[in-house]
């Protein structure tokens, strides 16, 4: 029984190698796991909530998308602008006849680059004491220039905090959970902020945006770092339990940067091919207009 | 008092002695039962949770039994739980686990059969007193460490030495899964080996066989049942094995066996997922769905290794026993 289950799968290694080489311009896909912030968003504002493709590869972490991306000579990825390194971005136009827009800093802030979005902080009713304190600092000016220094956009002058609050004297903690898309923003904030406040402890950790806003729900955590807005049924959620609205705090922008590997001869995309590619309409990098390589 | 004689050390002792050992002897009887009791409540747990998938009018709106097996009406079989209209179709995540159990037992197989004839079989005293404890040592590397010796390393080597185009594929995984699944397959067989008493190899020596013959047509054969457990514990493991796979597979739920290409597993996918469903919704009840399968179907291949290992043992000590139930009547 060993021996025909062994020839089974030797068949099919032999049949799979053959596949594997067929294209040599296949396109291969990575995207983010169903957790995450920017899976939804990917999904809803390029996709237009049609679904993902079947095989697009979904790494956990925008870090590992791009660590695969840069291996890849024929991979695209997408995923928060703070991460990208190893990799080339590309331009993106929002339709064929629009001009593709390079992500950076002023095109984000103005809104001409097509995909960008807002980050937030969610916390369970007014917050207090150094949950609000630390809230309003990461709005105000100093906090926003952490932003800038680790590759994400500050908000707009008018969004933010002139005068943040001084945090209690007496030590405490704030846990802060979501998005993996802001880790690396919390951990920098976090750390700005302890230097500034020694009696103060911030613990940031990952998961997810959606992760993070299910510990807001179950009130395991004093900040969800989300890179979406929460939505109708989770606000419900929370209201139901706490008897409190989940409040919403924009605390930087974030411009989804999509790359591909450094030999792709790729320079722009616009959102109609990106919305091929990911749900496996177009195949192969040839089947894109000539214009964009 | 070493200068007492035995007996007489014994009754000096005994009152204190007995108090002691009593509660000693409920201690160790107490923590066994602890853990056969969270045996049961994992199952009553995971089992609880899974449960509305047949009951719940709720959420046979959005899902059931008929519509995860069966092919979807939009066509085809796909797994999009975070949808418009979430879909949950479990042939790609059943062909996918198939897909890499299969190619990780290929690679673990014979690497690990082979090293148990030779360990057992083989190898001088010395050699074997190393080689042993070294393989099991392979089950003691966190599997997160060979997911990312996979994630980087391997699906590197792999590309480039086969030009395959996904980096991450069954055949990555496998190879990844296979390193968590040698150690358990070499130590059940290598035992089952052992086991075989002496007077087997003499008698086939005695014969005029050699050590290979001996051991191919003689040893292995008598040991069979064993080392079929231990095959069986190994697809156990391989199957249920998680991070290896959440980390080198790609997670795409392709509808394919073809080894070249990425897959999402069951048990990857309840990591990768049960963060974010909504507590008590449909997507959450599948996925405890997805986690009481697993564990029966890993639950029933440890049962069976374990009772061919036990067969095994009756095989070999069937005469002593009989002899010895002969003795007694």
């Amino acid at each position: 029984m060993r021996k025909s289950f062994a020839g089974l799968a030797l068949v099919a290694v032999a049949g799979g190698s053959g596949c594997g080489q067929r294209n040599p311009s296949a396109i291969v896909a990575y995207g983010r796991e169903n957790n995450s912030g920017t899976y939804m968003y990917f999904k809803e504002h390029v996709l237009g909530n049609s679904d993902f493709a079947a095989n697009v590869q979904t790494l956990p972490g925008t870090a590992a998308v791009i660590n695969a991306v840069s291996k890849d000579p024929r991979a695209i990825g997408y995923g928060g602008i703070g991460y990208v390194k190893g990799v080339r971005t590309l331009r993106v136009k929002k339709d064929a006849a629009s001009a593709a827009v390079e992500p950076t800093l002023a095109n984000v802030v103005t809104g001409a680059y097509p995909i960008s979005r807002y980050l937030y902080f969610y916390s369970l009713g007014e917050p207090e004491g150094a949950v609000r304190a630390y809230i309003e600092w990461a709005r105000s000016e100093a906090g926003q220039k952490v932003c800038e220094g680790v590759g994400y956009y500050p908000i707009p002058a008018e969004k933010r905090v002139a005068a943040p609050v001084a945090p209690p004297a007496e030590a405490s903690t704030i846990t802060v959970k979501g998005s993996d898309t802001m880790v690396i923003l919390g951990q920098r904030w976090a750390e700005e902020y302890m230097k500034l406040h020694p009696g103060l402890v911030i613990q940031i950790t990952g998961g997810g945006s959606g992760t993070g806003i299910k510990a807001l729900i179950e009130g395991s955590t004093h900040i969800c770092q989300s890179s979406r807005p929460i939505n109708a049924k989770e606000r419900d959620h929370v209201k139901a339990k706490h008897g409190k609205e989940a409040v919403e705090f924009p605390v930087a922008m974030d411009g989804l940067a999509v790359f591909v590997h450094e030999s792709s001869a790729m320079q722009e995309i616009s959102l109609d091919q990106l919305k091929g590619i990911y749900t496996g309409e177009v195949k192969a990098w040839n089947e894109l207009a000539p214009a964009s390589r | 008092m070493s200068s007492l004689p035995p007996a007489a050390e014994d009754l000096f002792l005994r009152p204190r002695s007995v108090l002691l050992e009593r509660i000693v002897e409920w201690t160790i009887r107490s923590s066994a039962f602890v853990v056969i009791a969270a045996l049961v409540l994992i199952f009553v747990f995971v089992g609880k949770e899974a449960l509305p998938i047949l009951t719940s009018s709720a959420v046979h709106e959005e899902v059931d039994l008929v519509r995860m097996v069966a092919p979807l009406e939009s066509g085809g079989f796909s797994w999009q739980p975070v949808s418009t209209v979430p879909k949950y179709s479990l042939l790609p995540l059943f062909l996918g686990t198939l897909k890499v159990t299969l190619v990780a037992l290929l690679f673990a197989i014979p690497v690990a059969l082979g090293a148990a004839i030779f360990t057992s079989e083989f190898a001088p005293q010395g050699i074997r007193e190393v080689l042993k404890p070294v393989v099991e040592l392979l089950a003691g590397i966190p599997s997160v460490v060979v997911g990312f010796f996979a994630l980087m390393v391997l699906a590197t080597w792999l590309q480039d030495a086969f030009g395959l185009l996904l980096r991450l594929n069954a055949i990555t995984a496998g190879l990844g899964l296979a390193v968590a699944v040698i150690p358990i397959v070499y130590t059940v067989a290598e035992d089952a080996l052992t086991a075989v008493p002496q007077v087997f190899r003499d008698g086939s020596f005695a014969l005029g066989a050699n050590r290979w013959q001996t051991a191919w047509r003689v040893v292995l054969p008598a040991a069979m049942p064993g080392v079929f457990a231990a095959c069986v514990l190994g697809a156990g493991r391989a199957f249920g094995e998680t991070m290896i796979v959440l980390m080198s597979s790609g997670n795409a739920p392709t509808v394919s066996l073809d080894p070249t290409e990425s897959f999402r597993s069951f048990s990857a996918t309840i990591a990768a997922e049960l963060g974010e469903a909504v507590h008590g919704g449909p997507h959450y009840h599948v996925l405890f769905f997805l986690g009481a399968f697993l564990f029966v179907v890993t639950f029933g291949l440890n049962l069976a290794g374990h009772w061919y290992v036990g067969r095994l043992r009756d095989k070999m000590q069937g005469k002593s026993r009989l002899a010895s139930r002969g003795g007694g009547r």
